[in-house]
This record gives structure tokens, sequence and C-alpha cells, in this order.
């Protein structure tokens, strides 16, 4: 479990997130959403931990993550960035080896190379393991990095593993969020993993996540279940939309 | 170390995951030796095949016919400490390219070119002339050493400022890094050519010597010094090289991966910046090999750190003991600048890849 309690970022003698406390579970995918500078970015960058400067605590698995070293973190949290640039014309299974980084010295190279090719599986993209992932569309590559991420957190332990992804709809059509979404649904019911998202789209957080945790200007205004979080007048609030009428009032995040 | 092991057991496929690469890596080192006999026998004085024997057995006592005295002095102390330090000074520059390609996460990153040359130049040639008239305290203290320390100095405070200059947020700007290589090169060469004016007449000669690059200057100690830096910091590239790939994602990536990035960003600028300053210290400006040598082996084996340290370290070492045979033969019995070849040869070279990436929009 990811304990968040009371976690607050100031940044230039701004305050960027305030109080923050919400719990991340093995088996849930939870959102966090609000509008543009909210503070989600940098909230997943604090449960990264590559942002250290942060008030309050956050514990994984009942352990201070200020105590764990860089490899150490590696083996229990992977994270999946929005945009990654990579210009040298690395072979797919290369890029995804490389999240192997953290077990290349206490597992062998055959075994190691085992798991790349079961997270390309998984991620329906071992047709393409010699191709050069400069040749590969948007949506390919990011299915890359997640089987990168994905290798980097399978390992022989039953400890509980964190998956955070930083808007990783973004770039993809809406049938590619779809699979990327029902992709992480299994990913959490069939192993001890946990999942963080920044999402954006109010009806798939619905659909998909088990808790949402609404930002709105450093604080956080809601955390629950989709269904309480987004209520008429938070989506109003959050993303002041004052004026926005609403289809089904019963069901706000269906009309957006 | 286990790596380094396989390797000189004549395993390359250890380095590597993928197809075989074992022919290629004979074959480079098939061309290292090679270049290095061409380069032995070619010069102003061509040596023959018995001449070679003749020298080796006059050398280790072997035979006291003094006939040979002459020919075993030109291949002993002229003739083999220049191959040897050609061919330390080509594998040097080569994995410091390799090792600032990795760290700026882009190919272009070449030492002369991003103002790291200019700079360790720049305070070598200040050693020269204010080490010997002002700072006489400095030349008691280091000794020989003293032009390779102040050109470490120079190319670590190069690099330290291109580096932060192009590095924003974890990722290089590719046009920033360029041209604070252009303003650095401009500043570096302007403030050289303020040392030179005021330096005396046999001043002058040694610098004209560094800014246009040479191995002529070649003798066992050089080589004693080098050799180990050499080593050591193959060993140590080697150590990184898994670091090096994941940070080729970004610095965040790489961190998020489980990479200690500040620490190897602090110490490849060290290392890379040490390699660069010795090498300008005993061989002045040699450009381009760093770009074109780490490029050319990532066409052949991939980008992989570790092949790519091992077979540019061969690879920089066989060109340039070439490029060191023609610049002695070409003019025979005068002798061409090597740093003037490789630009000639360089340059173009550059050119063609930024072209390459323009058209692919990476510029």
């Amino acid at each position: 479990m990811i304990k968040i309690d009371d976690v607050g970022v100031t940044k230039n003698g701004y305050s960027i997130l305030r109080s923050i406390s919400a719990d991340i579970n093995s088996g849930e995918v939870v959102a966090i959403m609000g509008s543009n500078g909210a503070g989600k970015s940098t909230l997943l960058k604090v449960l990264a931990g590559v942002s250290r400067n942060f008030a309050g605590s956050i514990q994984i698995n009942g352990r201070s993550m200020r105590y764990f070293n860089p490899e150490e973190l590696a083996r229990v949290r992977g994270v999946l960035s929005q945009q990654i640039v990579l210009e040298f014309p690395m072979k797919v299974i290369e890029v995804v080896m490389l999240g192997r980084f953290p077990y290349r010295k206490v597992m062998s190279i055959e075994s190691n190379l085992q798991i790349v090719r079961d997270c390309l599986d998984q991620v329906g993209m071992s047709s393409f393991s010699d191709r050069s992932i400069t040749t590969l569309s948007g949506g390919e590559k990011q299915r890359v990095h997640l089987a990168r991420v994905l290798a980097q957190l399978r390992d022989n332990s039953d400890t509980c593993k964190f998956l955070l992804l930083d808007e990783p709809l973004a770039s993809l059509d809406i049938g590619q969020q779809y699979k990327l979404l029902k992709q992480l649904r299994l990913l959490v019911q069939r192993r001890n993993v946990g999942v963080v998202i920044i999402v954006h789209d109010l009806n798939l957080a619905r659909l998909f996540c088990d808790k949402i945790l609404l930002l709105h200007q450093g604080d956080m205004v809601a955390h629950g279940a989709p269904d309480e979080v987004l209520s008429i007048d938070n989506i109003r609030n959050c993303f002041d939309v004052h004026d926005l009428e609403f289809l089904h009032a019963s069901d706000p995040s269906s009309i957006l | 170390m286990d790596t380094l092991v396989a390797i000189f057991k004549g395993d390359f496929q250890s380095i590597r995951i993928g197809p075989d690469r074992n022919a290629l890596g004979r074959l480079l080192i098939l061309f290292l030796l090679v270049a290095v006999l061409v380069s032995m026998i070619s010069g102003a004085y061509k040596l023959q095949s018995e001449d070679l024997w003749h020298a080796m057995q006059y050398q280790f006592g072997l035979t006291t016919d003094d006939r040979y005295s002459t020919i075993s002095y030109l291949l002993f102390q002229i003739r083999l400490p220049r191959v040897i330090l050609a061919v330390l000074i080509g594998a040097g520059l080569s994995i410091a390219g390799a090792s600032l390609q990795g760290l700026f996460r882009n190919s272009l990153a070449d030492p002369s070119l991003i103002g790291i040359t200019g700079g360790a130049m720049l305070f070598a040639v200040m050693g020269i002339v204010f080490a010997e008239n002002f700072l006489t305290d400095i030349l008691e203290v280091l000794g020989p050493f003293t032009i390779c320390v102040f050109a470490f100095i120079g190319a670590l405070l190069t690099t330290f400022l291109v580096y932060r200059l192009s590095t924003r947020r974890g990722r290089t700007s590719v046009a920033t890094m360029l041209l604070a290589g252009i303003a650095f090169t401009a500043l570096t060469s302007a403030l050289t050519g303020l040392v030179i004016y005021y330096s005396s007449e046999s001043e002058l000669r040694d610098l004209t010597f560094w800014t246009m690059g040479s191995v002529s200057g070649a003798n066992w100690t050089l080589i004693v010094i080098l050799l180990p830096i050499i080593i050591l910091s193959i060993v140590y590239f080697m150590k990184i090289s898994d670091s090096l790939d994941l940070m080729l994602l970004g610095e965040y990536e790489a961190t998020y991966a489980g990479v200690h990035v500040d620490a190897v960003k602090k110490t490849v600028i060290i290392v890379s910046a040490l390699l660069v300053g010795i090498c300008v210290a005993f061989s002045g400006v040699i450009g381009f090999i760093a770009l074109v040598v780490p490029h050319l082996v990532r066409l052949l084996m991939g980008t992989s750190h570790k092949s790519l340290f091992i077979f540019s370290m061969i690879l920089g070492g066989g060109l340039l003991a070439m490029a060191d045979t023609f610049s002695r033969t070409i003019v025979a019995p005068e002798e061409l600048p090597i740093g003037i070849l490789t630009a000639i040869l360089g340059a173009p070279f550059f050119l063609y890849l930024l072209v390459k990436r323009s058209n692919s929009n990476l510029l």
C-alpha cells in the first residue's frame, strides 16, 4: 500500500500542493484528476520519488519512501512518462530490456530476456521486438515503454508493486485509450499491483478507475469512488465550468 | 568486469543481446592490427619486414651487430611510441566522445564541436605561457604534468558549462548544445589567440603545434601516463554502460528505473574531461574523431553502450593510427598536422549528419 499522509509541496515560495492524504492499495486503479495547474504532475513526481522536497510522509508497503535508494524504489514502483524522446535507433527488445536494470546483477540474462518477451507479449508488441523503436508510431512506442515499465516491476517476490502513469491517454485515439485502460484493469486483477493514473476524461475515469483523487489549485477537493467524487458541483468548481448544462443530472460524468 | 574478461577471450556476443557480432568484432581488431603494422613500416624512411625483425633482435640483445642500431632506435624510440600514442589518443577521444554522446543523449556531442577541446586548448596554452612566466611555483609542484592538469581543468569547466546551458529538466536541447559549443569555441580561440599574441618566439612554435594537432611529440613517458588513464576509463565506462543506456531515455526515466543519475553525470563529466584534457595536452586539437567513430560503431553494432565503448576504442585507435600514417607519408618528408586531416574528413561527415537530422526533424 502507498500511504500518502498530509503531503505538501512548496516551490520558490509558492505552495503547489497542500495537505494531500490518501491510500493506494494493491488491486486498485486510482485516477488523479483536476484542471491544468491543479498539481497532478507534482503529486505524481512526489510519488515517483524524483521530487524529494515535500512536507508530510509517504510510505510504500509500510516503509518511508525517504529510506529507499533508487534501485530499491525501482523494484516497487514503475513510472510511465507522458512523452519519451529516444533519438537513437534502439531495438524494441533492447528498450524493454532497459526495464530490467534493477535486476541485472541478481538474475541471468536469459531469465531477464524471458520476462522481457513476456511483457512484450502482454502489451501485444511481440512481433515488433526486432524493429527499431524510431520506426514505430506514437501509440506503438507507448506500448513498448509500458512493456519496459512492466518488466521493471516483475520479480519473484510477492511484494505489492505500483505503476504510476502520467497522462498516458493524451496521444492515443479512443480505441487505444480503451485498450490501454483494459490492460491496466487486467494487470491489477492478475498481479499484486496498484495503479495511479493521471487522466482527463471523466467518462473513462468513471468506467475504469476504482477511486478518484480530485485536485483543485493544489488542494484535494475529494477522494473516493468515482460516483461520489464526480458530482456536478465538484466538476463545475474544479474545471471552472459553472454554466455547463448536464444532460443527466444523476450521472454527470457520462455526458462529458 | 565479466564482460571485459569475455571480450579478452574473444567472446563479443556476451556484451549485447541480438545477432552475432563476433565476426564484426574480430574484423575491427584485425583492422587495428593492420593499421598499427602499416603505420610502423611507413614514413619518411620506409622499413621492410626484415628491418622489423633485425630491430627486434638488436633491441632484445639477440644480436650486437651495430648496423641495426639505427633501425632499432628508429623503431623503438621514434616510430613505435608514435604509433602507440596515436592508437591511445584515438581510443581515448573516441570513448570520451561515446560517453559525452550518452550524457547529452545526442550523437552530435563531439568534444571539439561543443567547445570542450577549445577549453582544454586554452588552458593548455595558458599552462605553457603563464606557468613558465608567472606561476613558477605551480610548475615546480606539477612538473611535466602541468599542461595535462591545465588542459583537464579547461575541459572540465567547458563540459560542465555546456551541459548546464543545454540541459533543462533532464532534457538536452541539441540547438543550444551546438550554439553553446560555437560560442565557447569562438571565445576560447580568441583567448588562445590573445595568449599567443603575448607569447615569446620559442613558445609560439609549441603553441602552433597545439592548435593543429599532431602526435609527433610522442615518447614512452606520455604513453606510461596515458595508458593507465585509458584502461581505468574503459573499466569505469563499462561499469556504467547500462546506466548510460537508460539515460538515453531521459534523466527522469533513468531515475525511475533505478539509476543514480547525478552520480553518473558527475563522473562521466569528470572522466571524459580527463580524457579530452590529456589527449589535447599530448597531441593538441584532433577534431571529429570522437564524432565519427561512435557513429560508425553504432551503425555496425547497435546502440548498447557496452559495445559502443569497446568497439569505439578499437576503431578509434585504428583510425587515428591510419590518419597519422597518411599525415606522415602524404607530403613526405614533411608532415601534415593530423588535426588538419581529421577535420578535412570529419567536417563533411558532420554536415552529412546535420542534413540527415534536419530531414527527420531532429534539429
